[in-house]
């Protein structure tokens, strides 16, 4: 996804570069799944790992689709297909598709029930995201807050 | 599913093949206008982590090399360290010139705070901040002035202020994006500026400065902003900056060549092949080509 938003194409070193860089990901996503997991032991935790990544496909699909439009499109164009506003959209669809099938993993795989396979998702959500944004993003962060407060 | 599998590898390695082997570096030679060395540069550029992107310094450093820019200066959200790392990795491999600097992201405004050593605290107001930066040594650039971001701006730190962005991606996201950040820059005396923001969206450059230093070295480009030596263009040819620069620019072959040379609407067919390949052979491993797990 780095190389194709990046420079229209794959690349040796921009997909190395983007795999070794976005690979807190994964981690932190891990980090959510243990948190979770460890309440009630139900199969192994590198099964739960390897079935909660199966259900990935709408976060691939609507990267893919991002990187798509920064693949062939120019980056003038790019800029205005991708603005903020024109994204939330498909960002908010994602959110709720991927919200499902967690729902749907806590549900079956870690046999919650509703209630508690709901507060999984959010749990999840919570660790992972929390840590992920810290990683990524940490820097305006504390300004951010503030601006948003002061609106 | 297996034949997916294989299909779906094989079309992601003929992608990193044709895309590593179209991924040639743009070069230009130096170039002389007026007495001046001409350098191609960015001013705003973001790395991993902290800043919301996903290149690390190094591959910035890389990155911008690969791009042709002679000068980047980058500028993490309210710390200077990545920036070091940056400025010292670039230093090793003989790399373009990089400043060290910061985004000042405070809630009302933002700021590039460019060629500083110590980080500015993101409170200050910033009128504040800008005093602060000049007593490091640094210049000052009003990042995306947006109107919303123009309160904080009374007329003494419009003054002070050394550049302004005048070309952004934000002009081609937003329709009121580009008069807003030209008004801006009408009401200071600043040299003109052209950034991209890099936040490994589009390429490094899409918007860029070229400035009349006498050398290429970190001194002679902060004080080339200090001097407003700096011309921009934006696509369709309207210019900013130094108006004898821009006369000089405007008689000159050479620099019509480089600033041509940086078009991104044709990447060629390797690059288009690589581009589908890769997408259709992700999509086939991550969607369709998963095994499906033993019960």
């Amino acid at each position: 996804m780095v190389s194709l938003v990046t420079s229209q194409r794959l690349t040796l070193r921009l997909v190395a570069a983007g795999t070794l860089n976005m690979s807190f990901v994964p981690v932190v996503e891990i980090v959510g799944i243990f948190v979770t997991w460890h309440r009630r032991r139900v199969v192994s935790f590198s099964r739960s790992v390897d079935l909660f990544f199966l259900g990935h496909g709408p976060w691939v699909l609507g990267i893919v689709a991002f990187a798509a439009i920064w693949a062939f499109a120019t980056p003038e164009q790019a800029f205005l297909w991708t603005a903020p506003h024109r994204v939330w959209p498909l960002l908010v669809l994602t959110l709720v598709w991927s919200g499902y099938i967690d729902y749907s993993f806590f549900r079956r795989v870690f046999e919650r029930r509703r209630g508690q396979a709901i507060l999984d998702v959010l749990t999840h959500r919570g660790i992972s995201w929390s840590l992920g944004i810290l990683i990524f993003g940490a820097g305006p962060l504390a300004a951010h807050i503030v601006s948003v407060i002061r609106r | 599913m297996r034949t997916i599998r294989i299909s779906s590898v094989c079309l992601v390695l003929v992608s990193l093949l044709l895309g590593t082997l179209s991924d040639a570096p743009r070069t230009h030679p130096p170039l002389m206008v007026g007495g001046y060395r001409v350098l191609v540069a960015d001013f705003h550029v973001h790395s991993f982590p902290l800043s919301w992107t996903t290149l690390a310094p190094w591959d910035t450093v890389i990155e911008a090399q690969h791009q042709g820019l002679d000068v980047i200066a980058m500028t993490p959200h309210n710390h200077v360290w990545i920036a070091k790392v940056g400025h010292w990795f670039s230093k090793l491999i003989g790399g373009p010139t990089v400043l060290v600097g910061e985004e000042i992201a405070a809630p009302r405004y933002h700021l590039l705070a460019v060629g500083i050593h110590d980080a500015i605290p993101w409170n200050l107001s910033a009128a504040d901040a800008i005093n602060a930066v000049h007593r490091q040594g640094g210049v000052v650039i009003a990042a995306h002035p947006r109107k919303k971001f123009w309160p904080p701006y009374d007329d003494a730190a419009l003054d002070k202020l050394d550049g302004s962005e005048v070309q952004h991606p934000l002009i081609y996201a937003t329709r009121a994006g580009y008069p807003e950040i030209l008004a801006f820059y009408e009401r200071t005396h600043a040299a003109a500026i052209g950034d991209s923001d890099y936040h490994s969206l589009g390429p490094m450059g899409v918007c860029r400065t070229y400035v009349f230093a006498q050398e290429n070295s970190a001194a002679a480009v902060l004080e080339a902003i200090r001097a407003r030596h700096t011309v921009v263009l934006d696509r369709d040819g309207r210019t900013y900056g130094d108006p004898e620069l821009i006369q000089l620019v405007q008689e000159n072959p050479e620099f019509a060549q480089l600033n041509a040379s940086y078009d991104w609407s044709n990447p060629g067919w390797m690059a288009r092949v690589s581009a589908l390949f890769g997408i259709l052979g992700i999509i086939g491993l991550s969607v369709l080509g998963w095994e499906k797990p033993s019960a």
